[in-house]
Formats: C-alpha cells, structure tokens, sequence
C-alpha cells in the first residue's frame, strides 16, 4: 500500500510541477479555473430564471442517464479505462497485494471523474438564466455527474469481466441491456402527457419516482434531489444502493477465481491501442468496405483521393454521430430554451470546431510523408483540405434548416444562413492551420482547441463588426449574414495565404 | 527456477499456446524464438501471471500468481510503458517501495550503466523510447529477480546499449540468475544462449541447447520445415 500511496504522490506533484515548467499548461490551466469562477460568481450578479425547477432536475438526470449507458456500453467491447500499460507493467508484475492494486485503480477513476464533472459547470450561467437554480444545486449536481461517471465505469468493467471473449455472454448482456431500456422508456412515455406535451410536462414524468430505479444514474439523482430538497430517506435509500454497488463490484472483481488481471490487461491494452491510434489514425474499426483503390491522383493531389479513400474505409458518413447530436442540441436550444436566430447561428458556428479538428488534414500534418512528397507546399495544401468540404456543406445544410425551422426564417435568409456558416468553418479551418503553423505539436490538444477557437473569434470580428454595422443601420438579416460570408472568405484565403509554406518542413 | 507444464492458453478458438512444456535451471539463459504471431509473447504473459489459462507455472518453486512468484521475476515488457509522471528516479522508488528492497548502490550502478543517471529528473514521457527501454530493463533488474524475462529487449537500443545489454544477460548468468529472452535478432544472441526453445502456430516444436550447432541454422531449419 505504502508504495501506492508513493505511487499516486507522486504523479499529482509532478503534474503540478509540469505546470509551471510548461506556460502554456499554465496559462491553459488558469484560464479554465477562472471560467469556473467567473460562472459561479453568475449567482452574485445575475437574477435567476423562474422556470419550473422539474426541467433543471430533467436535464441534470438525462446527462446521469446518458452517462450510465455509455458507461455500460463500453463495457462491452473494451471495459473502462481502469488502469493504463505502466500499471500492467508495474503494479500487475510487483507483490503488492491484487485488492490493493484495484482499490488504487478505482479511487484514480473517482479522481478523473471530478474533472470531467467541472464540465458541467460551465453550464451554470445559461441553467441560471433560465432557471432558480444558485451554486448550491450546481455542485450538487456536478458532484452527482462525477459520481455517475465513476460508477458507470466500475458497472462497464464489471460487464466486460463478465462478457469479455465471449460472444454468447455479450448478446445476452446487450439483450438484458435492451429490456432495461425498453422498460424504463415505457414507463418514460406512458407517463407522459401528450395531450398538452411540453418539455416542462416530460420532464414531470423523467423525474418520477419509478425512473430513479434505473441502476446507478437513478440512484445517485435520488442522492442529489434528496440533498436539494431535504429529504434524508431518499437520500439513505440512493446511497445504500450506491454503497452496496461499489462495494459488490470490489468483492466480485478482487475475489473471482482466475483474478481480474487478465481481463483488466487487454482492457488496458486496447485502450492505449485505441487512444494511440485516435491520435495518429482515427479511432480503430475493423473495416468491411475493401472495395476500391487508389486509382486516382497524382503527385499532392493524392492525398485528396487517399482521405476518400480512407473515409471511405473507416465508414466516415457525412454527418458523424457528434454533428447529429450537435443538431439535436441545437433542436433542444432552439424548441426548449426559445433561442433566437442569431444565438442559434452562433451555436451552430462554435459546435463547427468539431468537425473542422476531426478531418484527416489535421492528422496528416504529423506524418513525414505530407513533407516528403516533391511538389509545390501551397498545393499540398490546397489538395489535403478538400476532404472536409462535403462534411460542412452537410451539416450547415441541416443545421441552418434546422434554425430556419425553429425560426421561421425564410428561404432567402435561410440560404444565407447556409452560406455564412459554411464562410465561418472556412475561417476556422484557416483558424486551426494557423495555429498548427504557430504550434509544434499538432496533436488535438486542449491547448490547440483553445488556440484555434481564440485565433477562430479574432478573424471573425471584422465579419461580425461589419455585420453589426449593418444591422444598426436598418439593413436587414440577410445583407448583415451576406456581409458576414464575404469578410470570411476575403480573411480566410488571406490567412491561407500566411500558412502557405506550411508544409515545406515538419518543424 | 522456471518449469511450465502443459500451458494451453485459447483466445475464444484460437489456441494462442497448446500444452507447452519447457524448463530453465539456475543460471540458464533460454530464448524464445518462433516467427511473428506464434505466441512467444501470450507465453511469457502466462509465465507473469498475468493471462490465465490451462496447466501450470512455477517460479523458484512457487505458483507464478502468488506474490512470492512475483517477488522472484524481472520483467521487462515489449513496448515500454512508463507512468507519464513520474521521473526516471521515481520509477526506480517505486519499485523499492512495491517490492521492499532498498539498494541505492545497485540504483547507482544501473543508472550509470544505462546512461540514464544525468536523466533522473525526467519525466517518463519526456524520454525517448531507446531511453523508456533503458528504465524499463533497469526497473526490472533493482529488486535483483531470480528469473529475468526481455520480450524483444533489443528493440529500439543503440548499438552500445546493445553491447551493455548483452553484457549484462553474461553477467546475471554468471550471478546464477535465469534469463529468458524472446527476440528476433539472432545474432545479438549467438553467443550467449544455453537452451534455444522454438514456437510455432502456439506449439512449441523444438527445444535445442547451445551444442547443438549455431542458432541460425537451428532456426531456419525448424521454422522453415514448420511453414512449408
């Protein structure tokens, strides 16, 4: 134990050590915790908004529930990301004792689930303007989330211990998975209202007693409602389950016959195979489509053909699972919160960052062969950018639909809302090469994202100010977002035209 | 030391080691060899104690899971996995401190041995991979195993961390510590080896010991009649 508890030391001082050899981390670091700040301190300065306190609770257990089943559901195929390969290595080949080395994996997982909670916390402004909701109810809430996580980890491992190698054992597992769904999304609709339906009306019937059955994200919300609302029974209840739970998976994962090492070895191996190659090539499937080559392209345009190709192979849709929960995000803003035109539209540009950092040009630039290839710099790069045009095109289309729906724009407004959001990614594509031409490392960093998005919003401000100008001057929405599409694409070529030489070496 | 009996280790069909038998004395140092994918490495996982499967491994006497086994073997992994936060000396704490032996004269001596003594203020993710290997072989060595198992130790190594690392395998023999080595590159090998013990498809199809002629030859002629 003695040695873990060195272990675990360890790794937090040099963590905050790096912090103060590396600036940037720092700067990075310090600017998240004063958004943390700056939005709890929303409650000082701000009225809270007086809708009904069911639809916060809704919300806050929909992410529970959310985080649960996918919890669950990587259990299946490659369990949680309990330990790393150093552990395997280290702590699996040492003497220390197998329940002492779970028990450090488990209390590392509630570490790295608080910070994911702090995610929620930048949701506080925009909760508080529409609901009464004070710092209180937030960090219960976020305390909540961290919980869940946590435990939907240790529920995807205890899944994978039981299924993994096992064909049989996972379709059974996944049916079992099906009926709790199916049962508890009855249960959801039967108790909905659907002669006067609302988002206030569903969210009465998602916080009925019945749903806080549902394993793990159901009972830590009965936790944080009983906190809430004071109600220590509730509160007993959802934490004795919680406790035995936790306590079960303990025995069961440090006692079984075989050990949990072998199940916990490949979970970790495939995990860093897995966050390896996200890095380097995508994330890892195996790939049925072989059909077809590469036929076509010649010189710099072959990386144009070969990002097809690879599109291709790895299954890459127009519109990827995030841009199809972007657009129900934005359905939920638009339908829910009465968000307006230009607040949907701002949304929909800033969710763009996604897709703009997902393409395969950004991954190309961490490889020699962008820069070994004889040819023109400027045309390597005029050919690898291409591949993301199809992506944006599609889901500007259905997004800006979407707003002009929910708005009720017309067909000329909502062409133009098309055309400028394309003009925006455009920018921040040109955003993200200019960073990568600035930074070393081009791997999707936290740093880089936040470069990108910083470098994204200083190009957009001559379009957004001459876009404001008009509109103070009575021109009307479509010249404003027209005015918008032709200052975008004027700075973008001309930020294009700072990064040509970008690929001429890899420094 | 080591005496594997019968292990069968199966991947849902896949008979990844199918009732190997083997043994090293003190002192022995035996090789692992077969071409790629016929299970040298899921072996050696079976002889750590990390994979379960069918038969039986014995370290020093004891069950290769129980923690007197463990005590007893030296790892050192393929691919290099270090803790991003800990610098090379902590590594080496560590390792103290899970195995409960404190020798700061053999710490000095591997660090200089590898190179690695004007870097134990890195990071482990500040070290470059030859280096990683390095601390991995010398995180293996500080608890002074009895039985020493390199999957692929040369991979990634300067030609004179080649030459220490060669050196080293004479000296734990020498030290009556067993050695067992999986590797592709024979002829860093050649000289050293007492038992040579083939892999193929998950059989192990010939055991040779250092008489029986040069380690090439035996390989080749083995692996070759295996493919055909």
């Amino acid at each position: 134990m003695r040695s873990l508890i060195y272990l675990s030391s360890r790794k937090i001082k040099n963590k905050f050590l790096e912090l103060v050899k590396k600036p940037g981390k720092l700067i990075l670091t310090l600017f998240f915790i004063a958004l943390v700040i700056m939005n709890l301190s929303v409650e000082s300065i701000s009225y809270a908004g007086s809708r009904p306190l069911s639809e916060f609770y809704a919300i806050v257990f929909a992410f529970y529930i959310l985080s649960f089943f996918t919890g669950i559901n990587k259990g299946f195929s490659h369990g949680g990301a309990m330990f790393t390969l150093a552990d395997v290595s280290f702590l699996f080949m040492s003497p220390v004792r197998p329940a002492a080395v779970l028990l450090y994996g488990m209390l590392g997982r509630l570490g790295s689930s608080l910070w994911m909670g702090i995610a929620f916390v930048y949701q506080f402004s925009l909760l508080r303007s529409y609901y009464p909701v004070g710092v209180k109810e937030m960090l219960v809430a976020v305390a909540g989330y961290a919980a869940v996580t946590f435990l939907s980890q240790l529920a995807g491992m205890l899944v994978y211990f039981f299924t993994c190698g096992n064909e049989a054992k996972t379709a059974t597992g996944k049916r079992l998975l099906y009926v709790l769904i199916f049962i508890f999304a009855a249960f959801f609709l039967l108790e909905c209202d659907f002669t006067s339906f609302s988002f206030t009306s569903a969210s009465y019937a998602l916080t009925k007693p019945f749903m806080q059955l549902i394993p793990v994200a159901g009972w830590v919300f009965a936790i944080v409602r009983g906190i809430l609302e004071g109600k220590a029974a509730v509160i007993t209840a959802g934490g004795t389950a919680c406790l035995i739970f936790v306590a079960a998976t303990f025995v069961i994962l440090s006692r079984a016959k075989h050990g949990y090492y072998e199940d916990v070895l490949v979970s970790a191996e495939k995990n860093s195979e897995l966050s390896q190659e996200e890095r380097v090539a995508g994330r890892r499937k195996s790939v049925k489509n072989l059909k077809g080559t590469l036929t076509s392209g010649k010189g710099a345009s072959v990386f144009f053909y070969k990002h097809i190709l690879e599109n291709r192979r790895a299954g890459t849709t127009l519109l990827s699972p995030m841009s199809l929960f972007y657009v129900v995000l934005i359905g939920v803003y638009g339908f829910v919160l009465k968000g307006d035109v230009i607040s949907l539209f701002v949304m929909s540009c800033m969710l763009c960052i996604h897709t703009v950092l997902s393409g395969r040009w950004l991954r190309e630039l961490t490889m020699p062969h962008i820069y070994m290839v004889p040819g023109s710099p400027t045309k390597k790069l005029f050919f690898i950018l291409p591949e993301l045009l199809p992506k944006i095109i599609s889901e500007s289309l259905i997004q800006c639909m979407l707003i002009a729906f929910i708005c009720r724009c017309g067909v000329m407004l909502t062409a133009v809302l098309t055309v400028s959001r394309i003009s925006f990614c455009f920018l921040l594509t040109a955003a993200a090469l200019f960073t990568s031409k600035l930074m070393r490392e081009r791997e999707k960093s936290n740093v880089f994202v936040m470069l990108c998005l910083f470098f994204g919003m200083l190009f957009s401000l001559p379009s957004i100010l001459v876009a404001s100008g008009l509109l103070f001057y009575g021109m009307g929405t479509v010249a404003a977002f027209s005015a918008t599409c032709a200052v975008n694409i004027l700075i973008g070529f001309a930020v294009l035209f700072m990064s040509r030489k970008l690929l001429t070496t890899g420094d | 030391m080591l005496r594997v009996n019968g292990v069968t280790k199966k991947y849902k069909k896949l008979r990844a080691n199918n009732s190997i038998t083997l043994g090293l004395g003190e002192g022995e140092i035996g090789l692992l060899l077969g071409l790629n994918g016929a299970g040298k490495s899921t072996l050696i996982k079976c002889i750590c104690g990390l994979l379960n499967f069918e038969g039986s491994v014995t370290v020093g006497g004891f069950d290769c899971k129980t923690s007197e086994a463990k005590g007893l073997i030296g790892y050192v992994p393929e691919t290099p996995a270090l803790y991003d936060y800990l610098t090379v000396e902590e590594h080496l704490s560590f390792i103290e401190r899970a195995y409960g032996c404190e020798n700061s004269a053999l710490k000095e001596k591997l660090l200089d041995m590898f190179e690695l003594s004007d870097k134990r203020n890195k990071l482990g993710k500040e070290l470059s991979k030859g280096m990683q290997q390095k601390l991995s072989v010398c995180c293996a060595l500080l608890h002074e195993p009895k039985l020493v198992i390199f999957d692929e130790p040369m991979v990634g190594l300067d030609p004179y961390a080649i030459k220490t690392l060669k050196n080293l395998f004479v000296e734990l023999k020498s030290n009556g510590v067993s050695v067992l080595i999986s590797t592709h590159m024979l002829d860093s090998v050649e000289t050293c080896w007492d038992k040579a013990f083939i892999l193929s498809k998950g059989e192990l199809v010939a055991e040779r010991t250092h008489g029986d002629g040069g380690l090439e030859e035996v390989f080749f002629s083995i692996t070759g009649e295996s493919k055909k």
